[in-house]
């Protein structure tokens, strides 16, 4: 089982380097949409304080959507897709391993970002910390749950407009727990255990039930 | 392994491509499909790869060690006893030859050294180039060298000697040969004559159209 699974995820990786273009984007992205924040609100910096948590959330969210169309388009294109059904590996550990890939590939380097993006929001360096922490754990629900989506609209022909109307809703609970954790941290002084711990929960239960969904939208548009 | 099809029915939009077709494969047999373009082949050949579900009928293999209890091997196995090559050839064109080599050795859990496939498939020379940079031929070459990877008993080839100069043909012949001489069982669909000695040949004809709702 191990064998063929990292040599598929040592493939996404390296193709996510090699291709370069989506991480690139998906950082820009949201470096370009924080910073539009400040200047549409203006200099009140205790607004900008106040919704921090939000907008990097937002933020986060709507940059990894960016990217996850291509989770699956170019092994589709390629025919590389259709082959891996032809693997000793079930097609469930594919989509798990090209899920996974796509959070390490584009999940953590957001995630590590945060911080930057915090100062732009008029957040001090002692609260970074808990941003990236939070950011790193509800991540992986988005890119888990964003490949079942990307999987669901591969046969369409504008599927990178459809993801997002189909996907989003369920990013929703990630979102919720993500901010009340942040917010939880920075400003109810220092209760956000709970919320942190559901938004662990809300990316356990993803990869472990997405993969199944997501290999039978596969197999469904390979037909 | 035996490879059984029993009155299989494919229907491709409202088309019925494939009309209640049975054939039996065994060991070191080889079928042939040809016809015109649009009748159907690249169509039986992904179904029988499991891309494709039948509307009526089954495609289903057996073991063939003991003809009196013949046992069906379920369907979810099929899967690992195929070789597909389609009209794509499954490579990633931003990763090299090698890159792309390694992964699929991988990916197949394949024994066989790299180096001899390099070597069998002409492509020693390529192997630091991105695939995209490949001729159409070298990118059939790299494609075709998954058939030595990993020992599997069925191969599905469709039009596999496309954009090949004749040694290449040649040695997709060879290797073809081989392996039904290993008891390999091998559906082609071709529409230049290869070098295989086929045991079996199907000629599909043009779709029938309307008497589709008729049948189910």
């Amino acid at each position: 089982m191990s064998s063929p699974f990292y040599a598929l995820l040592k493939r996404d990786i390296l193709l996510s380097i090699k291709e370069g273009g989506t991480l690139g984007i998906a950082l820009g992205f949201s470096l370009i949409v924080v910073t539009l924040i400040p200047l549409s609100i203006g200099p009140d910096l205790n607004l900008l304080n106040q919704i921090a948590p939000g907008v990097l959330w937002v933020t986060l969210l709507l940059s990894l959507l960016l990217s996850l169309d291509r989770v699956f388009l170019t092994d589709y294109e390629e025919g590389t897709l259709e082959l891996m059904l032809h693997g000793s590996m079930p097609l469930e550990w594919v989509a798990f391993a090209k899920a996974l890939a796509h959070w390490l590939t584009v999940g953590v380097p957001l995630s590590l970002m945060t911080p930057a993006l915090g100062l732009l929001m008029n957040l001090s360096p002692n609260q970074f910390g808990i941003l990236t922490l939070a950011a790193l754990i509800g991540t992986p629900a988005l890119s888990f749950l964003g490949a079942l989506g990307a999987g669901l609209t591969l046969g369409l022909k504008r599927g990178g407009l459809l993801l997002p109307l189909l996907i989003l809703p369920f990013f929703i609970p990630t979102l919720m727990f993500g901010v009340s954790t942040t917010t939880g941290y920075l400003f109810a002084s220092g209760n956000y255990e709970n919320s942190l711990a559901l938004l662990a929960a809300i990316s356990l239960t993803s990869m472990v039930l997405a993969p199944f969904p997501t290999a039978w939208a596969l197999r469904f548009n390979l037909n | 392994m035996e490879l059984r099809v029993k009155n299989l029915h494919l229907r491709r939009g409202n088309r019925l491509l494939i009309k209640d077709l049975s054939f039996k494969l065994r060991p070191g047999e080889s079928l042939q499909l040809s016809g015109p373009n649009g009748v159907g082949k690249t169509t039986l050949i992904r179904a029988i790869a499991g891309f494709i579900t039948p509307n009526k009928g089954h495609i289903a293999t057996a073991k063939v060690t003991h003809p009196e209890q013949e046992q069906s091997v379920d369907d979810q196995l099929l899967h690992e006893k195929i070789h597909y090559i389609g009209h794509k050839n499954g490579i990633r064109t931003s990763l090299t030859v090698l890159e792309n080599l390694e992964f699929w050795a991988n990916f197949y859990t394949s024994k066989t050294p790299l180096g001899k496939i390099a070597q069998k498939y002409s492509l020693k020379n390529l192997l630091h180039i991105p695939a995209g940079y490949l001729s159409q031929g070298q990118k059939r070459r790299l494609g075709l060298s998954r058939l030595s990877m990993s020992k599997r008993p069925l191969w599905l080839l469709d039009e596999p000697t496309v954009s090949l100069d004749q040694i290449s043909v040649k040695l997709i012949v060879d290797e073809a040969n081989q392996h039904l001489q290993n008891g390999g069982l091998l559906i082609a669909a071709t529409h230049i004559p290869l070098e295989i000695p086929f045991t079996q040949s199907i000629k599909l004809s043009q779709p029938i159209d309307q008497e589709w709702e008729a049948l189910i």
